[in-house]
């Protein structure tokens, strides 16, 4: 058979041997060609046909090589196609965070991406620091024993993060700065649908010279409409913390009705002068915010014994989150 | 406190909505926790029974021909009390008691045009009421028919529940709230007191075993009309004590030291003791209640006090003032707020009550512009409108404005700073006048957020959240061998005593909850405080297997250099052969590993590991990599193998390749066990250049 009509049959490596050897062999068009060359009369006639031969040889090496790629390709996809893997094999969603991290985070993105700088500290704090440089006095009620959860007469859980506000103000006294701190904080309080002895706040402060009630109105807004993903509408209420004056409770308008969802207001005086600031200018605004609070609100959670409990098929439920 | 709607509209003259009153009380700082109505009554009227006769049909039904104002009906009724000429209350046709509505009906032949109500069926608690009122229907001596009886009886009142701020506790009362209010809707400040006086024609009865069983609306009543104490001083306490009736509180003794001042002012409605009068309105106590006994703690007697009529009392020596005996140090409790009491701003040594009249405390702060206008972003905000108008709304609440100073009403206690007066101010400017601003920010400190909780999310680790406080009979499981367990010394109400020492000592009661729930293939993680006061990463997992975890956790801290040592000796907490130690710098952090089936009996793997405290908490991330030029030829393939026990651990064998020159990377190839022993074949990449004496040590 002419080795032009064999190509069609290559189909692996062998048979692209014997082609060759076919296309080379003694008997075969390029052959004869090789013993007309030998036996040829004159110098023209031996030059013609060595061109000749030339030609079919790189005529037939060129196929060669178009068929050996061919026999290439073809033995990858002949692998390729027995490799076998169940990729429909279902996924179980497993990872997420915990609804309290996501509003935590949330809080988080808005406060640094507006230049404010997160500040932890342990949970275990000193009277002075939870209450004393917060313009609480002895005879506070929260001071009581039975409220705040003591280790011994100056160490307890911290009751709030407003003490990591009081630690930025005398780190960085006598300067202006925008400072939060997230975290748990502790009551001696029995667990029921409203009410735990460890629960989370996010406490946010800020320190300027010309800091202002106005400012303060519109960072909650901003803020709370960035966390809640909804535009908020704000009621303020006149109320009374040791730590600011004027003190602020704060309602937003939220399906059809008024909640209370966090305490703010200037920071007092006597508060700024404690942490060591000289210059009288300086003024602040400071806010906390109960993060299960937010949680409830934003997600609609009736109970807050659910974000304890940690059943997988209410966890699950804030898979969608952006984490 | 508890308030009474009609109440506070008879003592401000208001003539406002429920709604307005309590839209007043919010924005004035007073939070309205709830309204209640008293009860949801709607026609009813005052009839004159003219005609009695039984229903010859009926054994038990009495046939009453009654006069109303507008005409005469026919009404039976199975009441026993009633007679001609007796004055009654009737749901006539078209009447409402909360969704009944009432009609014209024929009882045993006879056309019944409504019906007669007993004091139940008004609203009054049964338990409230003397036994001559609890049976047949409500008979009256005298009414003029042409009154509405639910207007006439204030039946259509509300029960107004509200919060007063901790340093305004002299608001808890009407006089101070009632002032409130008037300045609020710009009226003029009372000038002389209208006590209510009840309409009732009885005088309710309480015992103190009936106090717990009954409601707000119940105690509204209490507060409005006349009421017998059956048991005298307990119950007076208990009411007080509940914080029931619009005009009581009751203050503990021990908080009060001769020492210290006090105010006086308000107290109206009439209460008796031990079956005496005590105080009526208007009038002086009677002098039966003068304080007798002779124990240590002080007794004020409730006694009627006008704002107008203040009174300046002495106890020094027990001795009591030009206006009446009430006052000793030696007798039994304080009942307040029927007379209240603050806390005045100056300490005396004598115990007093002090009338506005009598003194005003020459007290006063600064009114400081700058602060004002800084503080609302409004430029001579005094000298707006609005701002001319809260000044107003101000000196109606008895604030004296002279020039820069302001002397606030001497009961003001919360009044001492220009701050203060800021607050006072725009109470009553408005906060929701104010046009909210962005602020400038200093930024001080930029800090990299932690990613820690989203790569554990992304490895698939849910996220728990569980309590940091344990009883300390769960407060078991310690395997880092914290010592001493953190104990609260205050009570904790939820039982919940000390720090745990791992976490897994309170996450173990979700865990549990979910395993019990047939859910038991999954990874969590928690991050929390632990008794070191340090933070602690827990990881629990019945999906990875140990090499995972252990890679896991590596990646997880990419710049620590971890040491995991295996746990060999006999651990009460672990399972030695399925754990390891992690150590950073010598020092125990952490484990990975099985806990012992005493404590956990599931089949997961855990991970504890302490994380960084917050002493350097307020630096910025800083940075040790430095560039180094690194080969680009290809790198070269090494295999080793070792034969090693069933249980030797190949861990020594791969440190001592790591640290050789030139490796790069080693990774385990091969295990072939056989006749309880095991060959290990382990690849490892080398550098360039480093065959030669890579090959002389290992093959």
């Amino acid at each position: 058979m002419n080795w032009r009509k064999k190509a069609d049959e290559v189909q692996s490596l062998e048979d692209l041997k014997q082609l060759k050897n076919s296309f080379y062999a003694k008997d075969s068009e390029f052959g004869r060609l090789k013993r007309q060359i030998a036996h040829a009369s004159s110098l023209e006639e031996k030059r013609a046909l060595g061109q000749q031969a030339n030609k079919l040889r790189e005529e037939a090496e060129d196929l060669f090589r178009t068929l050996a790629a061919r026999v290439h390709n073809n033995s990858l996809l002949s692998k390729a196609s027995q490799r076998w893997y169940d990729v429909g094999f279902p996924i179980n969603r497993t990872g997420g965070l915990h609804p309290i991290s996501i509003i935590k985070n949330r809080f988080r993105d808005w406060l640094t991406q507006n230049g404010y700088f997160e500040l932890s500290s342990s949970e275990i704090v000193s009277d002075e620091y939870n209450f004393s440089r917060l313009n609480m006095g002895p005879e506070h009620p929260a001071r009581n024993m039975h409220d705040s959860l003591y280790f011994d007469a100056n160490r307890l859980l911290r009751t709030h993060n407003t003490c990591c506000s009081a630690l930025a103000l005398t780190m960085f006294k006598n300067k202006e700065f925008g400072q939060f701190s997230i975290g748990k904080v502790y009551r001696n309080d029995t667990e029921d649908q409203t009410h735990s002895h460890q629960f989370q706040q996010v406490d946010i402060l800020l320190v300027s010279k010309d800091a202002s009630l106005v400012h303060l109105i519109w960072t909650l807004k901003s803020l709370l409409s960035y966390v809640l993903e909804e535009e908020v509408q704000l009621r303020l209420r006149p109320s009374f913390f040791p730590f600011t004056t004027p003190s602020l409770e704060v309602d937003i308008f939220l399906r059809g009705k008024w909640i209370e969802i966090l305490g703010s207001g200037m920071v007092h005086p006597e508060v700024l002068r404690l942490a060591g600031y000289t210059d009288t200018s300086y003024k602040g605004f400071a806010a906390g915010i109960g993060i299960e609070r937010v949680a409830m609100v934003k997600y609609q959670v009736s109970d807050l014994r659910d974000f304890f409990l940690n059943d997988f098929r209410f966890l699950k439920q804030f898979s969608k989150e952006e984490v | 406190m508890l308030l009474s709607f009609r109440e506070l509209l008879r003592q401000t003259q208001l003539n406002e909505n429920i709604n307005s009153i309590v839209n007043a009380f919010n924005s004035l700082g007073f939070e309205v926790e709830s309204v209640s109505p008293f009860v949801v009554l709607e026609g009813l009227k005052f009839g004159r029974v003219t005609k009695t006769y039984k229903n010859p049909n009926a054994d038990n039904l009495t046939v009453c021909e009654v006069a109303f104002f507008d005409k005469v009906r026919v009404i039976q009724t199975a009441a026993k009390n009633v007679k001609e000429k007796d004055y009654v209350v009737a749901f006539v046709e078209g009447a409402k008691k909360g969704d009944t509505v009432f009609g014209v009906k024929k009882f045993k032949g006879i056309v019944s045009e409504g019906m007669l109500a007993s004091w139940q069926e008004l609203g009054f608690n049964s338990k409230l009421l003397p036994p001559k009122f609890q049976e047949g229907v409500a008979i009256l001596e005298k009414a003029d028919l042409s009154l509405d009886p639910i207007k006439y009886f204030e039946l259509d009142d509300y029960l107004i529940e509200i919060s007063v701020l901790t340093n305004r506790t002299e608001a808890n009362s009407y006089f101070v709230l009632v002032e409130e209010l008037k300045a609020f809707f710009k009226l003029h400040p009372t000038t002389s007191t209208n006590f209510s006086t009840s309409r009732l024609p009885i005088v309710f009865e309480i015992a103190a075993q009936d106090l717990e069983s009954l409601s707000k609306k119940d105690m509204l009543f209490v507060a409005k009309h006349n009421l017998v104490a059956k048991n005298s001083k307990e119950v007076l306490m208990g009411l007080l004590a509940l914080n029931y009736g619009a005009w009581s509180q009751l203050y503990d003794p021990k908080h009060f030291q001769t020492t210290e001042s006090f105010e006086v002012y308000n107290a109206q409605t009439t209460l008796f003791l031990d079956g005496k009068t005590v105080l009526r309105s208007g009038s002086k106590p009677e002098p039966e209640f003068l304080p007798t006994s002779s124990t240590q703690i002080i007794r004020l007697a409730i006694f009627p006090i006008q704002k107008d009529v203040f009174r300046k009392i002495r106890d020094e020596e027990g001795e009591v003032s030009n206006t009446g005996g009430i006052l000793s140090k030696q007798t039994g409790f304080i009942f307040l707020d029927v007379v209240e009491f603050i806390k005045a701003r100056f300490n005396t040594a004598v115990l007093r009550v002090i009338t506005t009249q009598a003194e005003h405390f020459n007290s006063s702060v600064e009114v400081n512009t700058n602060l004002l206008e800084q503080y609302t972003n409004v430029k001579n905000i005094l000298t707006t409108e609005r701002g001319q108008d809260t000044l107003g709304q101000i000196k109606r609440l008895g604030f004296k404005v002279e020039g820069e100073k302001v002397f606030p009403p001497s009961y003001r206690s919360n009044i001492n700073s220009s701050e203060e007066f800021v607050e006072e101010f725009v109470r009553f400017f408005g906060y929701s006048n104010l046009e909210p601003e962005p602020p400038k920010i200093t930024n001080v400190l930029v800090k990299a957020q932690s990613k820690l909780k989203a790569k554990l999310s992304a490895l698939g680790y849910q996220e728990f959240l569980s309590f940091t406080l344990v009883r300390p009979e769960n407060n078991t499981f310690n395997p880092l061998n914290i010592s001493e367990a953190e104990t609260l010394i205050t009570q904790a109400a939820s039982g919940r005593q000390e720090v745990r020492k791992s976490v897994f000592n309170t996450l173990v009661e979700s865990l549990n909850h979910n395993i019990k729930r047939k859910f038991t293939r999954f990874s969590v993680f928690d991050i929390g405080l632990i008794a070191t006061e340090k933070q602690s990463l827990f990881l629990a997992t019945s999906l990875y297997e140990f090499q995972e975890l252990k890679q896991q956790v590596v990646s997880l801290f990419p710049n620590k250099q971890f040491e995991f040592i295996t746990v060999t000796e006999s651990n009460e907490f672990l399972i030695p052969s399925l754990s390891v130690w992690i150590k950073e710098e010598g020092k125990v952090i952490g484990w990975i590993g099985s806990i012992h089936p005493f404590y956990f009996e599931h089949d997961f793997l855990f991970c504890e590991l302490l994380l960084k405290d917050f002493k350097d908490d307020v630096t910025a991330p800083t940075s040790s990599v430095v560039y180094k030029p690194y080969s680009k030829q290809s790198l070269k393939h090494r295999s080793v193998t070792f034969e090693l026990q069933q249980k030797e651990s190949v861990k020594e064998y791969v440190d001592s390749l790591q640290k050789h020159a030139g490796v790069f990377q080693v990774f385990l190839k091969d295990v072939y066990e056989n006749h309880g022993r095991k060959k290990v074949t382990l690849d490892v990449l080398l550098e360039e250049g480093f065959e030669e004496a890579f090959d002389e040590k290992y093959n």
